[in-house]
């Protein structure tokens, strides 16, 4: 944008005489500076200025909506990327992230829950059924039993009362003293007992059960012994129920450790006067843990044998010991927590 | 994704539909991968990505009965993925969000250090991850999402279009937008 000097010179009236003549006494000094400024070096323009325009365009879609419009069907981002360094530098280290290598069991999981899923499906179905049908044996009494079991804590240790449509009950000693979750584990009782009268009802505790096991079997009578006895040697607390008739059903609720659901689960594998399918397998091995676990609030799970000290908790696992201050620790779960797991067993 | 692909893809959810639990298997086997890392990078959390994934996949299943095939099963599941990250993020604290920590992305046991393991420079470069994982934590959920799916998955514009409902044009635009907007969260974070 250079202009001839001689324009510097021009000031038609603006300038008084004198004004006019000091300036151009001043002349060279005056080119030189003009002729300074036009030699400046001229910026050129970088890489990336069309991406800026562009994402500036972009940004700000409403302001100029046909543009946008048009851009749409010609305008690749990836175009505008590769012409900016400096955004490329950014997608690059974001495309270099590791990627995480899904961990053996995933899809063990999702099956799983799956399987839980339609086996709830299954069971809504069934005592949808039922109660169509107008409801039949100990199943009919088993969803009367949320609103008995108010009345049912109220009962006297071993007493024995009668009630119109649960027939003869007797109520299992200490059941409304069981603390299913937290009580401390008492010597199995003799399962056998559950192999009384068809007339004798023992309600089972309510839930919630952390497995649900249905085993069917042709022989109920013996399937029924041989598993009282079974599940009288796993289960540190147990709870029978039996009901005679042509609806025959046998069930237990029993207290298991948590590291011995896997060794239940072989014995019930192994008995061989009952089936047991995939779906109770697996709602066995779910509440299985074979060791403590240690879960800090930053999310990580350590594995291994735990133990509480002082203001530590202290992880071995391997011959390695770690440990773990308090505040960063969640929360901890030993292989020794019991499991509640309800045995059904029917023809 | 080619179109013998999806023609599988529609064998193995009718077969799913019909009940055929080995059926939905397959689609799990073929897309965990990827349902898992679009979680990990919206949540930046390993435990958490699995629990997303994990509640993804059921999500379909459950919603399976409804998909009625407008959509590619495959988009349909990612967007699955990115609401339930959404939703799992929003349950969690901001603080828990963004304390992620590279060493915590390996398995949760004790495990012996490797020979010729070189504590520095993967300190150095955990610590580059996290701050990139950080930064697109930061990043507004539509920008992000559209840069998850197309820098980190390699998606086309239009399968992008297709999962997150949107017009081509807005998915160039998010693309664009969210990479600059990555870009200035990740100035940010290094600043710290």
């Amino acid at each position: 944008m250079s202009e001839p000097i001689e324009d510097y010179t021009d000031f038609g009236d603006e300038l008084s005489e004198a004004e006019r003549e000091e300036l151009l006494r001043d002349r060279e000094a005056v080119e030189h500076v003009v002729h300074q400024l036009q030699g400046l070096p001229r910026l050129s323009v970088p890489p990336d200025f069309r991406a800026r325009v562009m994402a500036g365009v972009i940004a700000e879609p409403a302001q100029a909506p046909k543009q946008s419009a048009e851009l749409d069907a010609d305008w690749d981002p990836d175009q505008v990327l590769a012409e900016s360094p400096a955004l490329l530098s950014v997608v690059e280290r974001l495309r270099a992230l590791p990627r995480l290598v899904v961990p053996r069991g995933f899809l063990s999981r999702i099956l799983n829950e799956i399987d839980e899923l339609e086996l709830e499906r299954k069971r809504n179905a069934h005592r949808e059924r039922l109660e169509r049908r107008g409801g039949s044996g100990w199943r009919r009494n088993l969803l009367n039993f949320s609103q008995a079991a108010g009345f049912l804590l109220l009962v006297g240790l071993g007493a024995t009362w009668t009630a119109p449509e649960l027939r003869t009950v007797t109520s299992p000693r200490s059941f409304s003293a069981q603390p299913w979750e937290q009580g401390a584990p008492s010597a199995p009782r003799d399962a056998g007992a559950a192999a009384e009268a068809d007339t004798t009802f023992q309600a089972l505790p309510a839930p919630p059960y952390d497995a649900t096991v249905e085993l069917s079997t042709g022989d109920l009578a013996q399937a029924g012994t041989a598993l009282s006895r079974l599940v009288g040697s796993y289960a540190a607390q147990i709870e029978g129920v039996r009901e005679g008739g042509a609806d025959a059903s046998w069930g237990w609720v029993l207290q298991v450790r948590a590291d011995r659901t896997d060794d239940l689960l072989r014995a019930l594998e192994s008995t061989s006067s009952v089936r047991v399918d995939t779906e109770d397998q697996r709602a066995l091995m779910q509440v299985n843990r074979e060791q403590d676990l240690v879960e800090l609030k930053n999310g990580v799970i350590y594995v291994g044998h735990v133990q509480q000290r002082g203001r530590e908790v202290l992880l071995s696992s391997g011959g390695l010991e770690r440990r773990f201050p308090r505040e960063q620790v969640l929360d901890t779960r030993s292989a020794a927590d019991l499991r509640r797991i309800r045995i059904d067993l029917r023809r | 994704m080619e179109a013998t692909g999806q023609l599988q893809d529609e064998v193995l959810v009718e077969r799913s539909k019909a009940g055929d639990r080995d059926a939905f298997s397959e689609l799990v086997l073929k897309y965990q991968e990827r349902v898992l890392n679009v979680a990990y990078r919206r949540v930046g959390d390993r435990d958490m990505a699995l629990d997303v994934a994990q509640e993804s996949f059921l999500k379909a299943y459950k919603g399976l009965p409804s998909f009625e095939g407008q959509s590619r099963f495959y988009t349909w599941l990612h967007r699955i993925t990115l609401n339930v990250s959404t939703s799992a993020l929003r349950k969690v604290s901001r603080q828990a969000r963004t304390s992620i920590s590279p060493a915590d992305s390996d398995h949760g046991g004790i495990e012996p250090v490797a020979e010729g393991y070189d504590p520095q420079a993967a300190l150095e470069s955990q610590d580059e991850q996290a701050l990139v994982q950080q930064a697109l934590t930061q990043v507004d959920e539509t920008f992000a999402n559209a840069v998850i799916l197309r820098d980190i998955e390699g998606m086309s514009y239009p399968e992008i279009a297709e999962i997150l409902e949107l017009p081509l044009g807005s998915v160039k635009s998010k693309i664009h937008r969210g990479r600059l907007a990555l870009k200035n969260a990740l100035s940010k974070v290094m600043e710290r």
